[in-house]
């Protein structure tokens, strides 16, 4: 389907799907402790990637959680490089369609090296209990 | 018939990174790994994302930097953050 997106990540049993606060507490690849961070892959099998690297190398398999999780969400026909999404705390699923969230774009250097995964950036809009999420197709962009 | 295990909160966790502690790290990992058995067996085996150092003598150490380390790796694990 045309505009339609969908992104993967593997998070233990008692997470939400949403929940940046492990990005916002121990930092990630791309963004450093203080900055809350959702981290998700284009496909499944990068996200099982992203999961072993943390894992036994022999038995990785075997520690892996039982809960695979995968999100979705619609990207605006006109957005190939980024998608604006906005994630209330009423609702546990991504909606399409943010309008009161600004997107900026930064591609550090060493995003490059890594085409095939996605970031998606919270960032709280003034009081409102909405998120914005900026998510950055790492794939497009490095075609483009 | 497996128990179920309280997860820690962000605010827990976040509490835990300014001070952390062995006991605490070991916790946490049962946590992570659903139970005490596969928490143990991480701690033995070198793992890719500490440079193939492993978690267990890296909390032994007693520095603080180490603790943290494997902490923010776990942390990453629970929450699917790519390392």
């Amino acid at each position: 389907m045309p505009g339609v997106i969908r992104v993967y990540c593997i998070f233990n049993h008692g997470r939400a799907p949403n929940d940046s606060m492990g990005a916002h507490i121990a930092g990630g690849r791309w963004n450093p402790p203080g900055y809350p961070v959702l981290y998700t892959s284009s496909h499944l099998s990068l996200a099982c990637l992203e999961k072993l690297i943390h894992l036994r190398l022999r038995y990785a398999w075997a520690d892996l959680p039982g809960d695979l999780t995968s999100l979705m969400s619609t990207a605006p026909p006109s957005a190939t490089r980024t998608l604006i999404i906005v994630a209330g705390k009423s609702s546990p699923y991504w909606t399409a369609g943010a309008t009161n969230a600004s997107c900026r774009i930064h591609q550090p250097a060493s995003q490059a090296r890594h085409p095939s995964a996605f970031c998606v950036t919270f960032k709280a809009v003034g009081n409102s209990a909405a998120v914005a999420q900026r998510f950055f197709d790492l794939r497009k962009s490095t075609c483009a | 018939m497996q128990m179920a295990i309280a997860r820690t909160s962000a605010a827990e966790l976040q509490v835990l990174v300014e001070h952390p502690s062995e006991p605490a790290i070991r916790e946490y990992a049962t946590e992570v790994f659903g139970d005490r058995d596969r928490a143990a067996e991480w701690f033995y085996s070198e793992i890719p994302g500490l440079a193939f150092e492993t978690s267990g003598a890296l909390v032994t150490s007693a520095d603080e930097e180490s603790l943290r380390r494997v902490l923010k790796t776990l942390i990453q694990i629970d929450y699917g953050v790519c390392a």
